[in-house]
């Protein structure tokens, strides 16, 4: 990233101290309890000055000497396949209960797969489905756990 | 005592509880080498199993158990990067370098080797000195806890920032703010739920965990398309590389162990610092001791950055059961579990179980050895095969270990919004690290958030919120010069360094 990404990076996270201390300053107190040494928001509030002051550390930090900063290059990331794991990752989260573990397990890894680049179909969907059935198994019948069977193998 | 070994000895040389350890081991050693699966969730897994066992059987199988996880967890933190356990984030630290060099044999021989050695001091330190130790954790009071604690995370932080203490503590920051997420202990007020019923109870550690490790460092891995290369190096069972230890690494681990098992140990004995700052330290420790040119090697896969954390985290587990089995206070999150079996199998932790439940006291103590020595026996010989277990093609393992990850949490609480929340955290960890904000000390610094409030709530109620415990108590007074000089010494480095490139 380039110094400005850092830079962007740092009042990122500066924001996102400040936004959490003005979070902190409205936890709600009971009756008495501000003249208590220690406050429910003591922690947090203490937390967010830190953080605030070592945003502006690394920002000062930037500003002086940004040729020394590390730079790792962005060319050449694959956004793309791992935008599409994330993508797959939450929609395994949506998909577990509806559909059941197995079949929702089953669509998670082969998508998984095929996003990655395995192309070949019997060993995209023989192991997925091999995979997802003796986890369920172990885990339903040896561990005695239960995890939603779904429409299919409900009944 | 003697007679106390001795029954101890009895009871875990029979047959059944010898089978049991070994169960316990090789069941650890798997659930640990599978990202997402810690020992919490493995000794959590075998509470049911151990109902209709007697204390002392159970309580066998879970040590037995828990080595196995760390061990694992050592294991996965080498070969792929993805420590299942906090304790073991530290050997991945020059673990994974070494495996990428192509000495993953070398590096996971080291560590079993390690593991053992540091295991087995902490046994016979635990044996000889248990009655003392409890009393040296005693004497700690709030202060020296807050203190400690405080100096373990900067500590992480000096070293983890890879030359930037700033963005270390500032990911350390972003880790205890985490921790405040749910309902204050101490109040019971909700804090930073935005009202959501999932956030009651805070976030849970497994979660943040295996976002900010499994799940991003397989992301990352995709990122950076590291699929194909990485999918050739690990076909290869010759890429595992030989498991011999040079003499000259062995005599270079051999004061490394003994430095490591002994902190371990101690930190270990003190509730809530556990494996995990343990490791930490004796990676801190043996950085801060090497000289220069090996403090260099430091993070590329350096012999002593993989013994220091090794050591110390089985030293540490072995320590944690000093308050566990005299005080009946947990040291770390592994041990409240195993606090909650003992007690639903009607024995009740402390000072008494010495007197009343002498053979689990002691059965325990004894399995610990047998258990080290079973690792040692079992994973050395199997590595190769559990390597092999991890040389799946790239684009075929990290969606399992995205998969595990995933249903590891989901199994815990059966709440789909862990799955949206580790997926959430999982991208601001990648956000975090392509900007090169280390995820080790956002990690320690969660995990010891609710202890360092708990603890500066206790210190500020104490001496009504002044800070002259610094001064008046001496153990304080000499965690705050540690501390000091942790943070100091880096910045003199940088000073001399800039001095003398000018």
């Amino acid at each position: 990233m380039s110094v400005k990404g850092n830079i962007a990076a740092s009042l990122l996270l500066f924001v996102l101290f400040v936004a959490y201390g003005l979070g902190a300053m409205t936890i709600p107190m009971f009756p008495g309890q501000e003249l208590e040494p220690f406050k429910p928001r003591t922690m947090p509030v203490l937390l967010a000055l830190t953080g605030v002051a070592l945003c502006i550390i690394r920002i000062v930090q930037l500003l002086r000497a940004p040729e020394a900063e590390w730079q790792p290059g962005v060319d050449g990331f694959r956004w793309k396949q791992a935008g599409l794991l994330c993508v797959a990752m939450l929609a395994y989260g949506f998909a577990i209960n509806p559909l059941g573990f197995v079949l929702a397990t089953i669509l998670f890894l082969a998508t998984g797969f095929f996003v990655l680049g395995e192309r070949r179909v019997p060993l995209l969907l023989g192991l997925s489905t091999t995979f997802s059935l003796i986890f369920y198994l172990l885990m339903t019948r040896a561990l005695g756990l239960y995890l939603a069977p779904g429409p299919w193998w409900g009944a | 005592m003697w007679d106390g070994i001795a029954t101890g000895i009895s009871t875990v040389l029979i047959p059944t509880n010898l089978l049991l350890v070994a169960c316990g081991c090789i069941a650890g050693t798997f659930i640990g080498m599978l990202p997402g699966l810690g020992p919490i969730s493995a000794i959590a897994l075998m509470i049911p199993i151990t109902y209709g066992f007697d204390p002392a059987s159970g309580m066998i199988l879970m040590a037995g158990v828990y080595y196995g996880a760390i061990f694992g967890g050592s294991t996965s933190s080498i070969l792929v990067n993805a420590p299942g356990v906090a304790g073991t984030v530290a050997t991945s630290f020059d673990g994974y370098p070494m495996a990428q060099q192509g000495k993953a044999g070398k590096a996971l021989a080291i560590a079993a080797v390690a593991s053992f050695a540091g295991g087995t001091i902490a046994a016979v330190m635990l044996m000889v000195a248990a009655p003392a130790l409890a009393k040296v954790s005693l004497s700690f009071q709030s202060p020296d806890y807050l203190m400690l604690m405080i100096l373990g995370l900067t500590a992480v932080s000096a070293f983890a920032s890879r030359g930037n203490i700033v963005q270390a503590l500032i990911a350390t920051v972003i880790g205890l703010m985490l921790s405040t997420v749910g309902t204050d202990p101490s109040a019971g007020i909700q804090r930073f739920t935005f009202g959501s019923l999932d956030l009651v109870d805070g976030i849970s550690f497994l979660l943040l965990a295996m976002a900010t490790f499994a799940l991003s460092e397989a992301l990352m891995s995709v990122l950076k398309g590291e699929l194909r290369s990485e999918s050739k190096a690990r076909t290869s069972n010759d890429q595992i590389g030989s498991l011999r230890i040079e003499k000259s690494e062995a005599r270079e681990m051999v004061p490394v162990v003994a430095r490591s098992s002994v902190l371990g140990f101690f930190v270990g004995v003190l509730p809530g610092a556990g494996a995990t700052v343990a490791s930490f330290l004796a990676y801190g420790m043996e950085r801060a001791l090497a000289p220069i040119q090996e403090q260099l090697k430091f993070g590329k896969g350096s012999v002593r950055g993989l013994t220091a954390p090794e050591t110390a985290n089985n030293a540490a587990c072995t320590g944690s059961f000093v308050p566990l089995l005299t005080l009946g206070i947990p040291g770390s999150g592994t041990t409240a579990v195993m606090l909650g079996a003992l007690i639903s199998y009607g024995v009740q932790p402390g000072p008494q179980l010495y007197q009343n439940n002498p053979e689990v006291f002691w059965s325990v103590i004894i399995s610990m050895y047998i258990g080290n020595v079973i690792l040692l026996i079992l994973n050395l010989p199997l590595i190769p095969y559990i390597a092999r277990l991890l040389a799946l093609p790239r684009q075929l393992l990290i969606p399992m270990i995205l998969f595990f990850s995933l249903i590891g949490v989901y199994l815990v609480s059966f709440n789909t919004f862990d799955i949206y929340m580790m997926t959430a955290f999982a991208i601001a960890a990648i956000f975090l690290r392509l900007f090169g904000y280390p995820m080790a000390p956002l990690i320690l610094g969660f995990i010891l958030g609710g202890m360092m409030e708990d603890n500066l709530q206790r210190t500020m109620t104490l001496y009504d919120g002044s800070l002259s415990f610094l001064w008046e108590r001496p153990v304080s007074l000499g965690i705050t010069v540690l501390l000091v000089l942790v943070i100091l010494t880096p910045v003199v480095r940088t000073i001399r360094d800039s001095r003398r490139q000018s």
